[in-house]
């Protein structure tokens, strides 16, 4: 009787200490590296370029896109979407602000660029010039 | 679970989600940036106190580069109530809500007399 009182005490105080530990906070595993910087690359079609944003937790309105004589700027900025009463523990997540500009391989016809957002990625897409695609010459049939 | 890693491996590269981590009154909030995924494309596990999250990106198509699989794992305290954990992604961020539970408050033993 004596001794299954003490195993109740004793699991109580482990229980205690556990949670003494635990109330310490979220812990995590930062074995691995991250870059916190979006990743932004741009790939080259026959017809057209493809720019790829990675903007999570931007939406349509807080993104602006600019082309001025071969450079494409894509800026951003967000809210601060944190309620006040908070405590922030830890904190990795980027700015609430970027700009990030490209130069482009090639003269585009910006009037033809449409852009895309999808799950924090956004898409844009800008026609090559006329002069700037691949030419195909017809044979003619004698 | 190994299967479908196996078969997918050698096409996404795996990297670590920047999140950060809040505490409220009676709740964690854990954000992470997962830009390209969709809501169909995220696990989020809960082994004893380990909660794993992990996500892939859709195939970015002809944008030419390699899709990523974010993962993370995280320990959590034991107050939290495994019933009391939701999740929801939004413009490639996902918030997990953690509630503590009513039980790891501290409270008052009563010693009956004997």
């Amino acid at each position: 009787m004596l001794a299954l009182w003490r195993n109740d005490l004793g699991s109580a105080l482990d229980l205690f200490d556990r949670m003494r530990r635990e109330m310490d906070r979220l812990s995590w595993d930062l074995d691995a590296g991250f870059t916190g910087m979006p990743r932004v690359t741009l790939a080259e079609k026959d017809d057209e370029i493809v720019v790829r944003a990675e903007v999570p937790g931007f939406a349509q309105k807080d993104l602006e896109i600019s082309l001025d004589r071969g450079v494409l700027v894509i800026r951003g900025e967000r809210k601060k979407e944190e309620k006040e009463d908070r405590k922030v523990l830890h904190r990795e997540r980027g700015s609430l602000a970027f700009s990030h500009s490209c130069t482009l391989p090639c003269k585009v016809d910006g009037a033809g660029a449409t852009a895309s957002l999808k799950d924090g990625v956004m898409e844009i897409r800008l026609p090559k010039a006329e002069e700037e695609k691949p030419r195909r010459i017809a044979v003619a049939s004698a | 679970m190994e299967d479908i890693e196996k078969k997918n491996a050698p096409e996404y590269v795996r990297v670590v989600p920047a999140v950060d981590i809040m505490e409220g009154d009676g709740e964690y909030v854990i954000v992470a940036d997962m830009p390209g995924v969709a809501a169909g494309d995220l696990t989020i596990h809960l082994d004893h106190e380990d909660l794993l999250v992990e996500g892939r990106q859709a195939l970015a198509g002809d944008a030419g580069v390699a899709p990523l699989m974010f993962a993370r794992s995280f320990h959590v305290p034991g107050e939290v109530r495994p019933d009391g954990i939701d999740a929801s992604m939004k413009d490639g961020v996902l918030s997990i809500t953690l509630r503590k539970g009513e039980d790891a408050r501290p409270r008052r033993i009563e010693v009956k007399a004997g």
